[in-house]
């Protein structure tokens, strides 16, 4: 035995120390170089404020980055605010006292704000915590009785009384042994769990030795399982009561997930609109159905001019703008000026982002009746600026 | 220097709990019920969160005083909310672009003459809109017969935390916010929000 292995261990925890200080030490710099970051000029702190503000009619977009005119003028208010002489604060706080709290992307630290930054380092640490001693706790399965006898080999190891075969698994417990005897020699890492861990490493390689010994020579290494002994099938029902567990929890958790999933993609009412979006129309199987029922029946009868303008607004609905823009064309086949028809292919060639779009839109205009519903959204589409 | 190898203590098999599984077991119940209990609350709020419409937000403004509103008008000349200090205002966000607008055009119409014996002042805020624009709305749908704010820039819009067009406010006679409508108007709303604030003797 030599001195060798415990300055090793020594030097390993030094490391491990050094890495950690380190880290906290790089994040710590990080963090208050973040906080503590200099005024900046006027504009720098408009963009700041600007990125921090959700802009109320986009969606998901700071006011940095929108292109809206509210945007536009709230980035207005912010230079003009700033220029008043107001903190960054108190302008956030202009925008807070008309919108509340969300129109800021990033939640206040007071209040409830103050859990959404929290619970993240609450996790990782707790996370990291409930690792570490979980890996510390159970290095090995081990039977008490292998763990009795690794007491007494590390005693008659310690007192120079042992003599171990020239085998792996010998050789294994000889270095197990020998941590064991380090461990015990450095008065440091003498705690009770550094010493139980020694102890289980000694019964672990005792295990191994034995089953070596048990499983004939051709076949070592090689064919474990024809010889199962007590450990394996103790290390066995550990295995799998482990995995059935993770298999569990995987199992609950993606039912979880799959439920919230499917409450949250169930159909809404489209009654109350909250803005003036146009209401998304179900494209379920029940509006397949219908669509091959009006299929059918354009099949049937071809003038049938009704069934083939529901059709096409049906398609358009369903998001199909190819399938809109060819029945809107086969009415306009047969009724080169029917309004709705003419209204229908605008919309579909609007969609699809087609250039003669406009046109078609302005011939629905003039040939439709001055109280075609569709005229004040085609007139909008045609000029949003009006 | 003790040596730590023969502890007696490694003999004592309260100290064990490597192989023996029931005391492993019965420790672990505390952190199941505490994962259990942990993912229940997580249901409930991500529940409770899917089950909200993202896009309705309360408005912050509600129940307090409502803010200023002044300046020229669609109609030429200028116009100030102040002027009509103890009456029951209404405040309608408009656009000549917005499709919901038009719709609830008629109605804004009707119930402001409806209203005016009772003491209910109107007022427009035409947002995010050209002058022309405007005008030719009205040209087309008719007058509101009520003055609107030019608000070209969306100042207005801003003061007043609007998100989008329409948005209309109801502000009692001391001056304060009493309800809000995000989107298209209906008649019922406006006899909910406006019926409770006037004497209709």
């Amino acid at each position: 035995m030599t001195r060798a292995r415990p300055s090793a261990t020594a030097l390993r925890r030094l490391l491990t120390v050094g890495a950690f200080v380190a880290l906290a030490v790089g994040s710590a710099l990080g963090l208050w170089q973040a906080l503590d970051a200099p005024p900046g000029t006027p504009q720098q702190q408009a963009t700041t404020i600007a990125t921090g503000l959700r802009c109320p009619t986009c969606q998901g977009l700071s006011v940095a980055d929108s292109a809206a005119p509210i945007a536009n003028s709230m980035r207005e208010i912010i230079a003009e605010q700033l220029a008043d002489g107001r903190t960054p604060d108190e302008v956030r706080g202009y925008f807070v006292a008309r919108y509340g709290e969300w129109i800021l992307l990033s939640p206040r630290t007071g209040g409830l704000g103050w859990l959404v930054w929290f619970l993240p380092v609450a996790a990782v640490l707790g996370g990291t915590g409930a690792a570490l001693s979980q890996t510390r706790r159970r290095p090995t399965a081990v039977s008490a009785a292998d763990l009795d006898h690794a007491a007494e080999m590390a005693d008659r190891y310690a007192a120079g009384r042992l003599a171990l075969p020239q085998t792996p698994a010998g050789e294994r417990l000889e270095a197990a042994l020998e941590l064991a005897s380090a461990i015990a020699d450095d008065r440091e890492d003498a705690s009770t769990g550094a010493h139980r861990n020694g102890m289980i490493r000694i019964a672990a390689a005792l295990a191994a030795q034995r089953r070596e010994a048990t499983v004939p020579a051709v076949a070592a290494g090689r064919d474990r399982t024809a010889a199962p002994t007590a450990d394996d099938r103790v290390a066995g029902a550990v295995l799998r009561r482990r995995g059935m567990s993770w298999a569990g929890g995987t199992a609950a958790f993606a039912a979880v997930l799959l439920g919230l999933l499917a409450f949250n993609l169930a159909p809404r009412g489209v009654g109350d609109l909250p803005t003036g979006n146009l209401p998304e129309f179900d494209s379920g199987p029940s509006a397949t159905a219908e669509l091959d029922a009006l299929r059918a029946s354009v099949e049937q009868d071809p003038s049938n001019l009704a069934a083939r303008l529901d059709l096409a607004s049906r398609l358009l609905q369903a998001g199909d703008v190819g399938g809109a823009q060819v029945a809107a064309r086969a009415v306009l086949d047969q009724r080169p000026d029917h309004p709705d028809g003419l209204l229908l292919l605008g919309l579909a060639l609007f969609t699809d982002g087609s250039a003669v779009a406009p046109q078609t839109l302005q011939r629905f205009l003039d040939s439709a009746p001055a109280d075609h519903p569709g005229i004040p959204l085609a007139r909008s589409l045609l000029d949003p600026q009006q | 220097m003790t040596s730590m190898l023969d502890t007696s203590g490694l003999h004592d098999p309260a100290d064990d709990d490597a192989p023996d599984e029931t005391p492993q077991r019965r420790r672990r119940w505390p952190l199941l019920i505490v994962v259990v209990l942990l993912a229940l609350g997580a249901v409930g709020v991500l529940g409770t969160g899917f089950g909200r419409d993202p896009t309705v937000i309360d408005t912050v403004l509600m129940d307090r005083p409502a803010p200023p509103l002044s300046g020229p008008k669609l109609e030429g000349g200028t116009v100030d909310i102040a002027d009509y200090a103890g009456q029951v205002v209404v405040v309608n966000v408009w656009a000549s672009w917005c499709v919901p607008c038009r719709r609830e055009h008629p109605l804004l119409v009707r119930a402001a003459e409806v209203l005016e014996p009772f003491g209910v002042q109107f007022i427009g805020i035409n947002t995010q809109d050209s002058e022309d624009g405007a005008r030719a709305f009205l040209e087309e749908r008719g007058a509101f017969g009520y003055p609107s704010v030019l608000d070209p820039d969306g100042r207005w819009a801003v003061e007043w935390g609007t998100f989008g067009v329409p948005e209309t406010f109801v502000i009692d006679a001391d001056g304060r916010i009493r309800a809000k409508k995000i989107g298209e108007l209906t008649e019922g709303w406006i006899v909910e929000a406006v019926g409770p604030l006037v004497d209709t003797g």
